[in-house]
């Protein structure tokens, strides 16, 4: 007999503990709405493009009179330097003359002697002295123009160019040839 | 000797709803083939098509016993980045190329530029909450800028499976 009130409550406790679990158990899987996620993830590796072309690459000067200034690109320019780099650095483009001298050897124009001038780009840079302005070349480099912007993501820079030429009074009369070197160079 | 012979029965009743219960949990699951879209090389201006075989890249599976309707939902969590640079993001696009649900492809064999927010992929009916696996198979296309800076990018992309109220 003396077991009877301790069965009762353990049975009530029993029943209260199984409706507990059962709200527990019913109540979020009734109110919730399930969702799963994945990833992937996505990969490419954008190829480096560091190029400079140069057209129409033969500077010829029609006869010259001692003195005298004769332009190539009168009007308009007369050849264009297309330079593209997408290293995200900025880039220089210089241009230094090997050498100008008489066919016959000996006799040398002076570097100087000969003038570029940029007379338009399409880059985001800066060209050297600005846009139309005639400026000596050198035996040593001699900065054109500084990229900066879009010009180091890719975007291709067109410069044109006009030249001119001015021999000195004493020059010996013949032709003369030479060479010009254009650089693009990526500064850090 | 009477309350030992009652608690077996309310464990009994108390383990039958576990049992009845349980689908509910296991109701919704979802996979990928876990392959990663690696578009290798590729030059500025380039477009490049990511498939297996020629039909699709990702086959994904989704299913449901819930018995609710559900959705598949795709995102790009950040666009393709390699260090302070970006593509944008809808250079990256996929597209739904087969299903073998009966429910809605809202774009099928369309090109869809990724983005932040989640877009529909499918869209599953409540006849397809019944436990059979439904497959969406996709593709992806990457076109890069014809500006863009040189170097490896990299973004993760989120598929989110929901159900329905």
């Amino acid at each position: 007999m003396a077991v009877k009130p301790f069965a009762r409550r353990s049975r009530r406790f029993f029943y209260g503990c199984a409706v507990a679990l059962i709200g527990q158990l019913a109540m979020p899987a009734a109110e919730a709405l399930d969702e799963e996620s994945a990833t992937l993830s996505a990969s490419v590796e954008v190829a480096p493009v560091f190029s400079l072309s140069l057209t129409n690459p033969h500077l010829a000067f029609a006869e010259l009179r001692p003195g005298q200034p004769t332009v190539l690109g009168e009007g308009r320019f007369f050849n264009e330097v297309a330079c593209r780099s997408n290293s995200g650095h900025p880039w220089l483009l210089t241009a230094q003359i090997l050498s100008l001298h008489h066919a016959q050897g000996g006799y040398a124009l002076p570097a100087s002697a000969l003038e570029w001038s940029i007379v338009e780009a399409t880059g985001s840079g800066q060209i050297a002295h600005g846009p139309g302005i005639f400026n000596p070349f050198s035996d040593q480099s001699v900065l054109l123009y500084s990229a900066q912007g879009d010009d180091t993501k890719g975007h291709p820079v067109f410069l044109h160019f006009r030249y001119r030429l001015t021999s000195p009074l004493d020059a010996p009369a013949g032709s003369y040839v030479g060479e010009i070197v254009f650089t693009m160079t990526e500064s850090l | 000797m009477a309350a030992r012979s009652q608690s077996p029965r309310i464990l009994v009743a108390v383990l039958a709803f576990v049992a009845a219960a349980g689908p509910a949990w296991a109701g919704l699951t979802f996979s990928t083939d876990n392959r990663p879209l690696v578009f290798g090389v590729m030059e500025i201006g380039e477009e490049r098509e990511l498939v297996q075989g020629g039909a699709y890249h990702n086959q994904l599976t989704c299913s449901s016993t819930n018995g609710r309707a559900w959705y598949l939902k795709v995102s790009l969590l950040t666009p393709m980045t390699s260090g302070s640079d970006a593509l944008p993001f809808d250079a990256l696009e996929w597209q739904v190329v087969r299903t073998s649900g009966v429910g809605t492809v809202p774009s099928l064999h369309q090109w869809r530029p990724f983005s932040p927010q989640p877009e529909t992929v499918y869209l599953g009916t409540a006849d397809e909450a019944a436990g059979q696996p439904v497959q969406i198979e996709l593709k992806y296309r990457l076109k890069i800028p014809e500006i863009q800076v040189s170097g490896p990018y990299q973004a993760t992309i989120r598929f989110t499976l929901t159900e329905v109220l």
